[in-house]
């Protein structure tokens, strides 16, 4: 049990918030790039880490 | 004209403007504040529903809302809008809002690994200080009395909770 609340309190240090989408704006620098916030943060981004995500939910069909 | 699509509104080296659609539409859905001529941003489809459901709690929530995550891709705001723009003030808290995460992560207390988190691994570091295995680091003072001891470890234990 405690093994089990340890390794649950670490995901939780680790794992935040993200997704993995494809994008679909072509003038995108990422376009059909699968990209979350997490994604951002990676040094595979460009040489730049962009350490804050705003997540814009807008449209609907 | 929404000043948010314009990315020189914000510093875009620290932060990302990223679209999240719901249902199968396409391009020809965009509308809103992303929507602008020029406008470079990733934008996603989530057809599922799954990254509103985790964000705003529902799949079906309305849309037109800001999530502003941190640099450990924590909820830190949420901002519900209407109409086809934001007024002056909506503008203003907003981009308040961004550059308060970005002053954040670019002076994360006790991020003693530099990879602009707080995690169980700082504490790792913290602790090897304050026993002499790792050459003292002021950003592992937590308390600014000085010093590194446990009181930082039970200090940074505590930020890292509160995240």
């Amino acid at each position: 049990m405690k093994n089990i609340f340890i390794s649950l309190l670490f995901s939780v240090f680790i794992f935040g918030l993200d997704y993995s989408l494809e994008d679909v704006n072509n003038t995108s620098p990422t376009y059909q790039e699968f990209i979350g916030p997490a994604y951002f943060q990676s040094d595979d981004f460009s040489d730049t880490n962009k350490s804050v995500s705003i997540n814009y939910f807008g449209w609907e069909t | 004209m929404c000043e948010l699509s314009n990315e020189s509104s914000w510093n875009t080296d620290e932060a990302v403007l990223i679209g999240i659609g719901i249902g199968a539409g396409g391009d020809g859905g965009l509308n809103g504040m992303i929507n602008q001529n020029g406008a470079n941003s990733p934008w996603v489809q989530d057809e599922s529903g799954d990254v509103w459901e985790t964000f705003l709690g529902d799949s079906n929530a309305p849309r037109k809302q800001v999530v502003l995550l941190d640099q450990n891709l924590n909820h830190r705001y949420q901002f519900q809008y209407s109409g086809g723009s934001l007024n002056n003030g909506e503008v203003q808290e907003l981009l308040s809002a961004i550059q308060i995460l970005i002053d954040e992560a670019a002076t994360l207390l006790g991020d003693l690994n530099g990879d602009q988190n707080l995690n169980v691994l700082d504490i790792i570091i913290l602790v090897d200080m304050t026993l002499g295995g790792t050459e003292a680091d002021l950003n592992g003072d937590i308390n600014a009395d000085g010093g590194i001891n446990v009181l930082d470890i039970v200090l940074l234990v505590n930020l890292i909770l509160e995240n």
